[in-house]
C-alpha cells in the first residue's frame, strides 16, 4: 500500500471511529396505524433440530412450504392443549 | 428451502444500488420472491413493468404494510424516511446494506445507519457497490476498523457498465450474459462471480 493510501485509510478510519458513537434516527415520520381487520402471519416461532430430523420432516411435508407445515403443528398443539 | 426474508436498505441514502441488488435477486433466484417497495416511483427500474403481477407490493410511506408475510420476501426500502423501517428490519432474516463509496460522506452515514439497524437485527451484510476499485480495500478496512462490525460480512460488486443495462434495458447482468457470449465472457470474470458469492452467503439458489 502506498503512503497516500495509508494516509487516506487513516482518515477514513478516523471518520468511522467518530461515526461509531452515533446512530441515525431512521424513524422520524410517524404513521397513524389503523386497526387491521385480520391478524397477519408476521411473527416467527423458531426451534433447533438435528439435520436428520429436519430432513425427515421435509421429506414428509410434500408440496407444503416448511412454514405452512410447522404452522399446522403449532395450530394442532394449540387446539389439543386449550 | 426455509422462507428467506431480506431487507435492502442504507437508511435514507439513495442511489446506493438497493434496487439493482433487490431486482437481481428477484430475477435470478430459482425461488419465487415477493418484492416489496416503499417508493416505486423513484426506483431505478420500472418495477411495475418487470416484477410479475402478484409478486410486487407497493406500500408508500405512511401506509400500513398490509400483506401476508409468508414465503420469500425482498423489502427494497429506503431513500425516504420511513417509520416502518425498523419493524421490517427486526422481522427479516438478513439486512443487506449497500454502499456506493464516492466520498467519506457515504462511509460516515453508512456507519451511523448500521449502528441503528444492528440494534434490531445483528444479521447484516454490507455490499460495496459500484465503487472505484482503488477505494474498495480502503472502504473494507475502514468499516472493519469499527469493532462492532467485526461479524459483518462484506461483499463487493464492482463498478460495471453492464449494471446500467438494468436501469436502461431492465436486464440483469445474468440476463445480459445469457444473451451475448462476448458479454458473458467479460461478466463471468468479475461481476457475476461476485453476485454468486453474495447469493451463496444468502443461501439463494440460482
Amino acid at each position: 500500500m502506498s503512503t497516500m493510501s495509508e494516509a487516506k485509510l487513516k482518515k477514513m478510519q478516523a471518520k468511522v471511529a467518530e461515526a461509531s458513537h452515533e446512530k441515525t434516527d431512521l424513524t422520524p415520520v410517524k404513521t397513524l396505524k389503523k386497526e387491521t381487520a385480520q391478524e397477519k402471519r408476521n411473527v416467527k416461532i423458531l426451534c433447533n433440530v438435528r439435520p436428520s430430523e429436519k430432513k425427515a420432516f421435509i421429506d414428509l411435508i410434500g408440496r407444503k412450504t416448511e412454514s405452512d407445515a410447522v404452522r399446522e403443528l403449532v395450530l394442532a398443539f394449540i387446539e389439543t392443549n386449550k | 428451502m426455509t422462507d428467506k426474508t431480506i431487507l435492502i436498505n442504507n437508511g435514507n441514502l439513495g442511489r446506493q444500488g438497493k434496487t439493482t441488488i433487490a431486482y437481481t435477486i428477484y430475477k435470478t433466484a430459482i425461488e419465487s420472491f415477493k418484492y416489496v417497495t416503499n417508493d416505486i416511483e423513484n426506483a431505478s427500474i420500472k418495477l411495475a413493468d418487470h416484477v410479475k403481477n402478484g409478486d410486487l407490493f407497493h406500500f408508500p410511506v405512511g401506509t400500513d404494510i398490509d400483506m401476508d408475510f409468508d414465503g420469500h420476501i425482498i423489502f427494497d426500502f429506503g431513500g425516504k424516511p420511513d417509520d416502518r423501517l425498523l419493524e421490517v428490519a427486526d422481522f427479516v432474516d438478513v439486512i443487506i446494506v449497500p454502499i456506493r463509496y464516492e466520498s467519506d460522506s457515504e462511509l460516515e452515514i453508512t456507519v451511523r445507519n448500521i449502528n441503528t439497524l444492528i440494534e434490531v437485527n445483528p444479521n447484516i451484510v454490507v455490499v460495496i457497490n459500484n465503487t472505484d476499485p482503488a477505494d474498495i480495500k480502503l472502504v473494507t478496512a475502514a468499516l472493519k476498523f469499527n469493532p462492532a462490525f467485526k461479524n459483518i460480512k462484506i461483499f463487493v460488486i464492482n463498478h460495471s457498465k453492464y449494471v446500467r443495462r438494468l436501469a436502461n434495458d431492465n436486464n440483469t447482468v445474468f440476463e445480459v450474459a445469457s444473451l451475448n457470449k462476448a458479454d458473458a465472457t467479460r461478466l463471468n470474470k468479475t461481476i457475476i462471480p461476485q453476485f454468486k458469492d453474495l447469493f451463496r452467503h444468502l443461501e439463494i439458489n440460482i
